[in-house]
């Protein structure tokens, strides 16, 4: 199954293509490095913009209940709605679902949301809303939009 | 300690076997090469002078690669004008379409494949020598060869498992996170299902993953662990690709595990779908 090895062109293409290839990738991945000719392997490591949310109704004697976003827009099933509706991409997004819901169902509703938004690193989400603001009162300056 | 390491030195620069695992990735990637490349490389879609010396090397070369004929040649040129098309279309232009995982893959398998004997087997050079054997009345060429570079091709696909895994080598991935950004994205939009069999469901692939590409790394050297990591590794790309969009990168990978199988095992496994006579020695 093996012979001799052949002259130290081969030794040299051998072992210097093996380092290249075990070490390359820690050049970027460990140390920091930013020169793209160097490979590395970072494959599903890109940000989604994606964020859950839960929204609730809020009675004024302290009673909460989930909030069908869908059925409340008169959607029958998701598929029916627009993706932009369907995927969640920003807090932005969140907020103005929000308030479209606050319009749909309209007179002195409380809507709330629990939200997070994706992020890469530590636990994976960025808590975005606790349910802390009613979103059908009317933007204050001071309020984040 | 010498005696060692000039024993480990010799068997890995001294490796040779059949050919025809190599024969059998020439044709894989030249075939791949035209999925990956070919929509994008047409004769009437070039608006420089350098486009048309890329494209016309990039069909000459991979057709010549597939074909076998002039097969190491013609697979370094198909190697290089790949490289062509990473540094230069993907990194200096910055088309992001040149610069991905999958392309890079594709490229150093076809560099890596040319400094093999990709020809001896399974091609135009091969057809060529038989013909000119039975005229001269001498032996064919054996289809057995040098094959240190295929263990270079094994040591690439290693590495894309270690590094891959430790990029993934933190929380998120562990808790099920990022698999279910994953999820939201591409199927299930903002609206996640309540039960906890979800959070498992995700935890468990999302854990799983980087636990499997790090025993990739290492496991698919060991050749009594094959038969259960080749096939989790197949696995593993078929599900990327069917449910993430992830090009020619799975087929690529599918293909480069070949370099793990023992060449004299492929041999006797073509010998014996086509009926033929096992070689004796």
């Amino acid at each position: 199954m093996t012979s001799p090895p052949r002259p130290a062109a081969r030794a040299l293409v051998f072992y210097g293509v093996a380092a290249y290839l075990v070490l390359g990738p820690a050049y970027r991945q460990v140390l920091g490095g930013d020169d793209e000719r160097v490979r590395n392997w970072v494959m599903f490591s890109n940000r989604f913009e994606v964020c859950s949310a839960q929204y609730e109704s809020w009675t004024s004697d302290g009673r909460r209940e989930p909030l069908d976003r869908y059925a409340v827009m008169g959607y029958v099933a998701p598929v029916e709605a627009p993706t932009s509706f369907d995927l969640i991409e920003t807090e932005t997004e969140v907020l103005s679902i929000g308030r479209a819901l606050c319009r749909k169902l309209g007179g002195a509703v409380d809507v709330r949301v629990w939200a997070r938004c994706a992020r890469v690193h530590g636990t994976g989400w960025t808590r975005v809303q606790r349910a802390e603001q009613n979103l059908c009162l009317p933007a204050s300056p001071g309020r984040k939009p | 300690m010498i005696a060692g390491l000039t024993r480990i030195h010799t068997r890995l620069l001294g490796f040779e076997g059949s050919t025809r695992s190599v024969g059998l990735m020439r044709i894989g990637l030249a075939l791949l090469m035209w999925t990956a490349y070919g929509s994008s490389w047409r004769l009437f879609q070039h608006e420089t002078s350098l486009d048309l010396v890329v494209l016309v090397s990039f069909w000459c070369s991979s057709t010549l690669m597939l074909l076998g004929v002039s097969s190491q040649l013609s697979t370094a040129a198909a190697g290089l004008t790949q490289a062509v098309l990473y540094h230069y279309y993907g990194i200096h232009l910055d088309i992001e379409a040149y610069h991905h995982h999958h392309t890079y893959t594709l490229m150093v398998g076809t560099l890596l494949l040319s400094m093999t004997p990709c020809g001896r087997s399974f091609s135009f050079d091969r057809w060529l020598d038989l013909r000119r054997a039975d005229r001269d009345g001498r032996a064919p060429l054996p289809e057995f060869g040098p094959l240190w570079a295929l263990l270079l091709i094994g040591l690439q696909v290693s590495c894309i498992y270690f590094w891959g895994a430790y990029n993934k080598s933190h929380l998120s991935w562990f808790n099920g996170a990022r698999m279910t950004h994953f999820t939201m994205k591409f199927y299930l939009g903002s609206e996640l299902p309540s039960g906890t069999w979800f959070l498992a469901l995700m935890t468990i692939s999302g854990a799983g993953t980087v636990l499997l590409e790090y025993l990739l790394a290492f496991g698919l050297w060991v050749r009594r662990w094959q038969i259960w990591l080749i096939p989790a590794g197949l696995a593993l790309h078929a599900a990327m690709y069917v449910t993430l969009p992830v090009s020619t990168f799975s087929a690529t990978m599918w293909l480069l595990y070949l370099s793990f199988v023992d060449p004299e095992l492929v041999h006797r496994g073509v010998d014996r779908m086509v009926g033929a006579q096992p070689r004796s020695g």
